[in-house]
């Protein structure tokens, strides 16, 4: 049914909506939309409503009911891409071999960051089974058991049959191992836009074709070692404190879902230079804050710290700029840095001869 | 400032908008300069400057010679040094200078069409500085054109109307516009993103011709969305702005291609460079020197590395090829002809993206996988993003369509037309603020 109209209705119905909805903005940028308005000092108010709506945060919400697992800001240069395919490597696979690249094994110093953290290992060990008790909680014991020193493993070389029973789970950055390291052994549970927010309702297709959330993919299968990588699209939300109670909430959840297994918690890759110096957000400073915390969650007997900056910065310490396009990524043919890597970081708790657990030196 | 930017669309193009729809007609052009200028600024006050000098450098020069309507020499030594003034600063911000002042290719050309048509009488030189301020600088076609000629505005710039039904037409070309560039152009555009994250050592050969299509998909949408918003804010403020695109891969030649394509840089050239050159008068060897030199100067004038010149002189020799016999041939084959454009435009296209010439070498040779394999390459990156894509390919080829123009011309005025565009305005707003943009393309020319 055609019905012709020469009256300005779409000039009307534009400019009427643009004030309704800057007005709607404006009175909900004061209340429901507050954290958002100060992200956004030059920009009308209507950009607010936008961000709030892409949230889930409406103007008629009576009370700030923000959802964590929705990242604030996108990480706006890095959209590799929501439209990965799942399927792992299959071409031919060459690899380059960058000059700085050459990943040595890691020690880690007893006293230094990547050493037990007390607090941080309670939220991270939360079995009921654990014997290796806390001081905290060996203080409150009235008849506590001999204390007995967690056994310090390090790192070791590995071959590849070492990832049989590895999962990597992760944003975009690790979608780029899955596709372009050329190792197919390893689980991938890895979805660009991944967050510690949300990363156990994320829907991942499984190796068998079928589609399952995190959560469910974990309590159905069981691995040996996990390598969580994660954190950078999340430097958009929150503060280091918010971010790390997520990332030690994930850390548990994890540990509650694969006692067995061992948690390689993988430091936030920085980004290139010219980036860090001009993005408010995802910059290296910021990166390398949240690092630094990461890093003292791990016990360097069931949970690891891997920096793989140690092998992808420059001598500004940011990402390598001959390593990527976007400033963000990897390039395809430099993934095999991770897979080198993490070779020369493997934890093999079963023979003693390849990687000798220590006991802790550490005085608590 | 851009036509993307949530300041230009909700504060200052509505304020304007009422300021000179009320003011007295014969304040208007004074009220769309000051406009044109404050938009502006917002690129800079060095980038200001420098358009205002432009502005007083050519006025200086068409006043000179409107003053000796008779004397040859003195109106060639001004048109001389007008044309030295506006070559030079375009080629010095162009090629030795770290920043380029946002439009200047376009402005400095649309000063020179004023330059030649006042030195030719084609048109009589502008009455004021506001006259020749509104025609170089109007903030619609001030960052990337149209480039309108002279005698085509002239007469509007002195005597225009401007009405509601204008007004209503015009908002619905800048919105069409909008949702070209921001839901077409942008989404595919990721997938172009993507092919260069990768790495082009990386990418199968599936993908690197899907990476082809999405650049030459997203360079049509993005420039075609940005000049129907010029034109549809021109409309809106009375002109009638010259078309810029009329189908492009609807061509069965790429001489036609570039009829459709960038129309008004094509007439523009065609005018002030290749009749002047002698054109097609003197016989078929001068005619294809003079269309190399066109396609030559067309690629030097898109940007300073070698890739542009090799994209010119590449469709410079097509379009040569097609005028000594491949022309003939293809008008008796349509339906090769077609496959022809479609097959070699995309190619010329990532000669034009590619300024790294060994990476333009790699992406060849990932096309045309004959040497060697690439390298870290995911043989099956393309099937998953075929399927995500292909919806977008398709609305792009839907919207391209003859049957899109029948639609948009039958039903425009309708209201559920206007249903639909007011709703593809608010999703462009969210997608403006929430999604993944770039700026045009055609800023940095």
């Amino acid at each position: 049914m055609k019905r012709r109209t020469h009256s300005p209705i779409l000039l009307t119905s534009v400019f009427a909506s643009m004030l309704l909805v800057s007005a709607a903005s404006t009175v909900s940028a004061r209340g429901i939309y507050q954290e958002y308005s100060a992200e956004n000092p030059s920009q009308p108010a209507v950009a607010v409503l936008m961000q709030g709506l892409s949230h889930r945060v409406y103007p008629w919400d009576c009370a700030p009911d923000r959802e964590p697992e929705l990242t604030r800001l996108a990480l706006a240069d890095g959209p590799l891409s929501a439209l990965y395919p799942a399927d792992v490597l299959s071409g031919p696979h060459g690899s380059p071999n960058p000059g700085s690249a050459a990943p040595e094994a890691h020690e880690p110093d007893a006293s230094g960051s990547a050493g037990i953290n007390t607090t941080a290992d309670e939220s991270a060990q939360p079995h009921p089974t654990d014997t290796e008790g806390s001081p905290d909680q060996a203080a409150s014991d009235p008849a506590p058991p001999a204390p007995q020193e967690p056994i310090q493993y390090q790192f070791t070389e590995v071959t590849q049959d070492y990832f049989d029973d590895a999962l990597i789970i992760g944003d975009s950055r690790a979608v780029g191992i899955q596709l372009y390291s050329g190792w197919d052994n390893i689980t991938y549970y890895a979805e660009s836009g991944m967050t510690v927010y949300n990363m156990f309702k994320r829907k991942i297709t499984l190796k068998d074709g079928t589609e399952s959330t995190i959560e469910d993919a974990l309590r159905e299968n069981s691995f040996g070692k996990i390598y969580l990588e994660i954190g950078i699209n999340e430097m958009g939300t929150g503060t280091v404190d918010s971010f790390m109670e997520a990332y030690e909430d994930a850390v548990s959840h994890l540990r509650e879902l694969q006692p067995d297994a061992d948690i390689f918690l993988c430091g936030i890759m920085y980004v290139r230079k010219s980036k860090s110096d001009s993005d408010p957000i995802f910059n290296n400073p910021g990166i390398r804050e949240r690092n630094d915390r990461i890093a003292q969650l791990a016990d360097q007997n069931s949970i690891f710290y891997l920096d793989i900056n140690e092998v992808t910065s420059d001598e500004t310490g940011s990402l390598n700029p001959d390593y990527t396009w976007d400033e963000v990524h990897l390039l395809g043919k430099y993934n095999v840095i991770w897979t080198q890597y993490l070779s020369c970081h493997g934890i093999c708790k079963t023979s003693p001869e390849q990687g000798a657990p220590q006991q802790a030196a550490q005085e608590q | 400032m851009d036509f993307l930017d949530l300041n230009f669309l909700f504060r200052f193009l509505p304020i304007f908008l009422l300021i000179y729809f009320f003011c007295p007609a014969r304040h208007r052009n004074k009220v769309l300069l000051a406009a044109s200028l404050l938009f502006y600024l917002f690129s800079g006050w060095g980038s200001a400057l420098l358009l205002i000098a432009s502005l007083l450098a050519n006025y200086c020069a068409v006043v000179m010679m409107a003053g000796r309507p008779r004397a040859l020499r003195w109106r060639r030594g001004w048109l001389g040094a007008a044309v030295l003034y506006n070559l030079g600063t375009l080629c010095y911000f162009k090629y030795a200078s770290s920043a380029l002042p946002p439009g200047i290719s376009f402005y400095t050309f649309t000063m020179l069409s004023m330059d030649i048509d006042v030195y030719l009488h084609k048109e009589r030189a502008p009455q004021s500085l506001t006259e020749l301020g509104v025609y170089g600088a109007m903030f619609p076609k001030l960052l990337s054109g149209p480039i309108a000629q002279f005698h085509d505005m002239a007469g509007q710039i002195r005597r225009r109307s401007v009405s509601l039904q204008k007004t209503e037409e015009g908002l619905s070309l800048m919105i069409a516009g909008l949702a070209f560039k921001v839901l077409l152009a942008d989404t595919v555009g990721i997938l172009w993103h993507d092919v260069q994250t990768i790495g082009f050592e990386s990418i199968s050969t599936p993908l690197a011709w899907m990476g082809a299509a999405a650049y030459s998909v997203q360079l049509l949408f993005d420039f075609q969305g940005y000049s129907l918003m010029a034109i549809g804010l021109g409309t809106m403020l009375g002109f009638q702005l010259p078309k810029n695109f009329d189908h492009p891969y609807r061509a069965g030649s790429i001489s036609e291609y570039y009829r459709r394509w960038h129309i008004s840089l094509g007439h523009w050239f065609r005018d002030y460079l290749y009749i002047p050159l002698g054109g097609n008068r003197g016989g078929l060897g001068r005619t294809c020197l003079n269309l190399l030199i066109v396609w030559a100067v067309t690629g030097i004038w898109h940007g300073s590395t070698a890739n542009f010149l090799l994209w010119g002189l590449a469709l410079g020799l097509f379009i040569v090829l097609e005028k000594c016999f491949l022309g003939r041939f293809l008008e008796r084959h349509r339906a090769l002809s077609h496959l022809y454009v479609w097959f070699l435009i995309p190619l010329t296209w990532i000669i034009f993206a590619i300024t790294d010439l060994n990476d333009l070498g790699i992406y060849f040779s990932r096309l045309f996988p004959f040497w060697g394999e690439g390298t870290a390459v995911n043989a099956a990156d393309w099937i998953q993003r075929g399927r995500a894509y292909l919806p977008f390919f398709l609305g792009a080829a839907a919207v391209s369509c003859p049957l899109a123009d029948r639609l948009w011309e039958k039903y425009h005025d309708t209201l559920w037309a206007k249903a639909l565009l007011l709703l593809l305005f608010w999703v462009c707003i969210y997608q403006i603020v929430n999604g993944l943009h770039n700026p045009f393309r055609y800023l940095s020319f």
